[in-house]
């Protein structure tokens, strides 16, 4: 068993990323609530190569780390691989998943600030579930707008939120402008950029506000105590991995493992490669463009430059409702575009049936979510197994899937399609894209 | 430092000019075009050049419609934190 970690990883000086900056959207208010806590941002900019993690937060985190990490001897034998797999298992919370490891953080930081009230959107639930267990640890209100899709098959992730004290409400929703806007489009399912656009347009009041669960670079700092430990672990056996995969959301999950992995110069994990998976049907990363886009579909927030596949992409309902968002983070896509980190993405039926595999002979049910990583280490093996070479692969394994029995049973029955998303409907949506700035034309898929 | 020398701070922090400038502007539109993300940056950065801390609720509470209004955070800031504040 390893210690805790006592400091977040900061990657951007060590990795020597330049983040493009924000800009502002066109038309906004002139008048505009800030929504971020001074000392998150103080986070965002510091050139420390490690920041220590206040004594509150730990406290909290020896709740629950440091996770496992285990190798998945059972399961190697079944796939009949000479690989070596390891997995980082972040599901043993309250919150089921890795996202408790920014909530504590951020519920902190916002209530050190003054906050009263969160407001959150969620599309699998985690998120939503982790800011209400945080919410609940540092005496905050919380309000989550959770996608509808989600919110109809995940009865009992409304249950454990509304449990720990939070309000939920399905997205589109009559509560706000843009909610009844969507509606009366015609938008029924939802998405968790939608739900997002919500939760902001909902803590405009003083003492509410609006936090994110992934995209913004210090919800990957204060994940990279997963990569920490990880690496420490693995030292335990003895290992420095090939490779390691985890699902792409918008990041928070991939950056927490993967970054510490990245390292700089004198890490001597540099030359790790680490691969986002996602899925076919939200292909951001591997069939996206690298250019200015909202962060929601209010086209109100400032415009990031990241990997999209544009703010209007309303992705087919897919059971890795976590993976659902049109783009990935700012420090992710500039990682990707610089070629310091590879993408792949699968169709579900095959991700499940990893899953249902990795389940069986390790005794874990995974969320659909990392069941996507899941898929990736086998198909790295199989390569690694007909090259004729060995290789030690980690996996990051999010959370797991017990809110998720849906999207297993309509595996198991058969009723599971796979949704590819089209070239015809990623072009549509990339042409809403906002005027980029002169200097900065959009950049094309990597090849 | 004073009120005039404080608003300069904040000016160059910008790398706006004064000729080009008016300090009543909004600091979300005009020649600033600030998100709200970057005017808590500009304050944390203005934190780290004056070596002074500004109270993490006054900014979260803030009204920060004008050039000016931020310009007024760091000078309350400044009097609470720094014996050598503006006058």
């Amino acid at each position: 068993v390893t210690g805790v970690p006592t400091a977040w990883y900061n990657a951007v000086p060590e990795l020597g990323v330049d983040l493009p900056a924000d800009l502002p959207a066109p038309g906004r208010p002139a008048r505009m609530k800030l929504q971020v806590p001074p000392a998150l941002v103080r986070q965002e900019q510091s050139r420390q190569r490690l920041l220590p993690i206040p004594d509150d937060v730990l406290a909290r985190y020896h709740q629950w780390r440091p996770t496992p990490m285990r190798r998945a001897h059972a399961w190697e034998a079944e796939l009949g691989t000479g690989c070596r797999l390891y997995y980082k298992y972040e599901g043993g919370n309250l919150s089921g998943s890795h996202k408790l490891n920014t909530a504590v953080a951020q519920a902190y930081y916002y209530r050190r600030a003054g906050a009263d009230r969160l407001t959150v959107g969620t599309g699998a639930g985690q998120w939503g579930t982790a800011v209400a267990a945080a919410c609940a640890m540092f005496g905050l209100d919380c309000t989550v707008y959770m996608v509808r899709s989600s919110y109809v098959a995940k009865p009992y992730r409304r249950s454990i939120m509304e449990l720990l004290g939070a309000s939920v409400v399905a997205s589109p929703s009559e509560r706000t402008g843009i909610g009844r806007r969507a509606s009366e489009a015609g938008e029924r399912d939802g998405s968790l950029a939608l739900a997002m656009a919500e939760a902001l347009a909902d803590a405009q009041r003083p003492g509410s506000f609006f936090c994110t669960g992934s995209g913004e670079t210090y919800t990957l700092l204060h994940q990279t105590v997963i990569g920490q430990e990880a690496a420490e672990q693995l030292a335990g056996f003895g290992e420095t991995p090939d490779v390691v995969l985890a699902c792409l959301g918008a990041g928070s999950n991939f950056g927490g493992l993967a970054l510490p992995f990245l390292g700089g110069a004198d890490v001597p994990h540099r030359r790790v490669r680490c691969v986002a998976v996602e899925p076919s049907s939200c292909p951001k990363l591997t069939r996206g463009r690298y250019a200015y886009d909202f962060t929601d579909t209010s086209a109100s927030t400032p415009l990031q430059k990241m990997y999209t596949l544009g703010h209007r992409f309303a992705p087919p309902v897919l059971h890795a409702a976590g993976l659902r968002y049109h783009g990935a983070s700012k420090l992710i896509s500039a990682l990707y575009h610089d070629g310091r980190i590879e993408a792949v993405d699968y169709p579900q039926r095959t991700v499940f049936a990893s899953a249902v595999a990795f389940a069986r002979a390790e005794g874990i049910l995974p969320a659909p979510e990392s069941a996507h990583a899941i898929h990736g280490a086998v198909e790295e093996a199989r390569r690694a197994d007909e090259a004729g070479q060995s290789r030690a692969i980690l996996i990051g394994v999010s959370g797991h899937g017990y809110f998720d029995m849906a999207a297993y049973q309509s595996f198991h029955d058969g009723s599971m399609v796979d949704l590819e998303a089209s070239g015809e409907e990623i072009a549509a949506s990339l042409a809403g894209l906002p005027e980029q700035p002169a200097e900065l034309q959009p950049t094309g898929p990597r090849s | 430092m004073n009120t005039e020398e404080l608003r300069r701070v904040v000016l160059d922090q910008l790398q706006v000019t004064r000729q080009s400038f008016d300090t009543t502007s909004e600091p979300a539109g005009g020649e600033l075009d600030l998100t709200s993300l970057d005017l808590v940056r500009l304050l944390v950065s203005l934190e780290e050049q004056l070596d002074i801390e500004i109270d993490e609720v006054a900014i979260m509470n803030a009204r920060l419609d004008t050039v000016d209004d931020v310009v007024s955070l760091v000078q309350r800031s400044f009097v609470l934190t720094s014996s050598g504040g503006p006058e």
